[in-house]
């Protein structure tokens, strides 16, 4: 049984009662001394002492554990009454602070007859990505008189995957500089094996049979193959920079969280694209994953950026170490930064001068605080601003592609006239 | 709703102060009660208890120099319990407003409303009880002041009875809440 609020607070009088009243020489104060005693007898009297029987339980829709940012998914407590009085419930499952309950309620009081049984339903979403625990339910009964309370713990504990939001990239073509010799979607501008015609040579023994120029043949009166040409891949790796002083915004709404719903995105898009993918998340950890390809890939690339908090102990040295010694070289490097910390942009300009192909996709902290704050300082930001300009501006130095992309507006398109420049200039 | 309960805390502390006029304090109880509705307006359970607990002793205090009769001895019991029942009604009030405004379905709404009214009794019959254990158990503290003539032959029985009552009370509280 555990004493309430309301039982400090009349202990505290019985208390000041008997104090006061040998201060003052006065009955009076002996008299609430006592009366707060005799209300300490009653409540006693009145509170039922036994264990509580309530069975509680936890279940999802479709014990769904997976979802997307932003998804809503549903909850039922199942609750039963074991006893055979009427009782009182205060039913609480606890929440993160990360979950918000968008209809129902996770706290409600209400009655059980005895032996029966409710159902309480309510709807959570989740706006951040991350590895989410909910529970456990408390459920308590209380005393008439509110001066004891019986409380159980469900260890109903369930941890929730939510996925960081995903754009479709189709028409964006993100392909590295350095091709490999295996297979992919990337025109090598040279023979190989694809299905773009590229020219039409005279038969070798050990050619496909299928790749006859059977036309040219008749007209040639000699065997003809066509060639193609080769189609293959590379090797990309995104780094997520989850640097703890360069992150704006809030706990829910900020630019790691934007950086991991670009990498998702990306993830997807390169994938699917037949490259090789890597991931390095710098934040409290180093958290990395060699490139390779695949639908378990892809699922090992996302438990690592859902599982990805930011924190202070790793610079980019870290990750400079981990490019230079452990990943293929020439591969194209994606930097996701909101550019905030100066000494991010000299070690992405080092990395530019060791034949690495380096683009950098930088969610704007402006954009963001500006969502956030209802007031500004306009000279502030305009400084910023510029200052912002001459970093992207050195970076373009380089060589590296930026894409400034404002989050609350979709990737794709800031990323195709980013791309488009590049390939004009 | 919320208006209801701060009238109803409002008439209480100016009962107490009516009933308090012969002192120069007798304000104290309005203007500590001030705190109790403020709490209560504002949802803050930590507010309205702040209150109740200076309200109290305030009005203990500003009846400090009270002669000892009966009348005044039940007029000061009296309030006591009066503050506290409404200081307990009110926590509860709070605390299942608090939760109405999670609740949608018309069932868990039939719940709330009926525990708004379940305990009412209880509570009743525990201020009632309490009161008169109050009433007796100061009685037994003070009845030679009082001026009581009983006989030798009724005092010790009286003696003996009251306080073997005061100390079973004592001991079984003290076992229950110690017993989990």
């Amino acid at each position: 049984m555990k004493r309430s609020k309301m039982f400090v607070c009349v202990a505290i009088l019985a208390i000041a009662g008997l104090i006061f009243g040998n201060l003052f020489g006065s009955w009076v104060f002996f008299v609430g001394a006592l009366s707060s005693l005799s209300l300490f007898v009653m409540a006693t009297f009145s509170s039922p002492s036994q264990e509580m029987q309530v069975d509680v339980s936890r279940e999802s829709k479709e014990d769904v554990k997976e979802l997307y940012v932003g998804d809503q998914l549903e909850l039922s407590i199942n609750i039963e009454n074991k006893e055979d009085d009427t009782t009182f419930l205060e039913v609480h499952d606890i929440l993160p602070s990360e979950v918000e309950v968008v209809e129902g309620s996770n706290h409600q009081l209400l009655r059980l007859k005895g032996e029966e049984k409710k159902k309480l339903d309510y709807t959570v979403s989740c706006p951040r990505s991350g590895n989410i625990d909910i529970g456990p339910i408390k459920v308590r009964s209380r005393s008439p008189l509110n001066f004891f309370s019986r409380e159980i713990d469900s260890k109903e504990d369930m941890t929730l995957r939510v996925l960081p939001r995903t754009e479709d990239m189709k028409s964006v073509n993100i392909h590295p500089s350095y091709t490999k010799h295996w297979l992919g979607d990337i025109k090598s501008k040279s023979i190989g094996i694809g299905s773009e015609f590229f020219s039409i040579r005279e038969y070798h023994p050990g050619d496909e049979i299928r790749d006859i120029n059977w036309k040219a043949t008749a007209r040639h009166l000699t065997p003809l193959t066509n060639e193609y040409e080769g189609e293959k891949s590379g090797d990309v790796i995104l780094v997520v920079d989850g640097y703890e002083n360069g992150i704006v915004g809030t706990k829910k709404y900020n630019t790691l969280g934007a950086s991991i719903d670009a990498a998702a995105s990306l993830s997807s898009a390169i994938l699917s694209a037949r490259n090789r993918l890597g991931l390095i998340v710098s934040g409290e950890y180093i958290n990395w994953v060699y490139p390779g390809t695949g639908k378990n890939h892809y699922h090992r690339i996302m438990s690592n950026l859902i599982g990805s908090e930011s924190g202070g102990t790793w610079g980019l040295e870290g990750v400079k170490w981990l490019l230079e010694d452990f990943f293929p070289r020439k591969s194209l490097i994606i930097f996701i930064s909101p550019l905030t910390v100066p000494e991010f942009s000299e070690t992405i300009i080092d990395l530019c001068r060791k034949e690495y192909d380096v683009m950098v996709i930088s969610p704007d902290p402006l954009k963001i605080e500006k969502r956030i704050l209802d007031e500004y300082e306009e000279t502030a930001e305009r400084i910023y601003r510029m200052e912002r300009e001459n970093v992207k501006e050195k970076l373009w130095t380089y060589g590296t592609v930026v894409v400034d992309w404002d989050p609350d507006e979709p990737l794709e398109p800031a990323l195709q006239e980013v791309l488009r420049y590049k390939e004009k200039i | 709703m919320r208006i209801f309960f701060s009238s109803v805390i409002f008439v209480v502390a100016l009962l107490t102060s009516l009933l308090s006029l012969h002192s120069v304090y007798w304000f104290f109880p309005i203007v500590f009660s001030v705190v109790c509705i403020v709490g209560f307006n504002l949802k803050s359970i930590l507010l309205l208890d702040v209150g109740a607990v200076i309200l109290i002793p305030s009005y203990l205090f500003i009846n400090r120099g009270l002669d000892l009769t009966f009348s005044n001895l039940v007029m000061v019991t009296g309030v006591f319990f009066l503050l506290v029942g409404t200081w307990i009604i009110s926590r509860k009030v709070l605390l299942v407003s608090g939760i109405w405004e999670g609740v949608e379905t018309k069932s868990m709404r039939e719940d709330l409303s009926l525990l708004s009214g379940f305990g009412l009794d209880v509570i009743s019959i525990n201020l009632f009880f309490g009161l008169v254990f109050s009433l007796l158990g100061s009685l037994l503290a003070i009845y030679s002041s009082l001026g009581f003539e009983l006989s030798s032959q009724m005092t010790i029985p009286f003696m003996l009875v009251l306080s073997s009552t005061t100390f079973l009370m004592i001991y079984i509280t003290f076992n229950l809440l110690y017993k989990d």
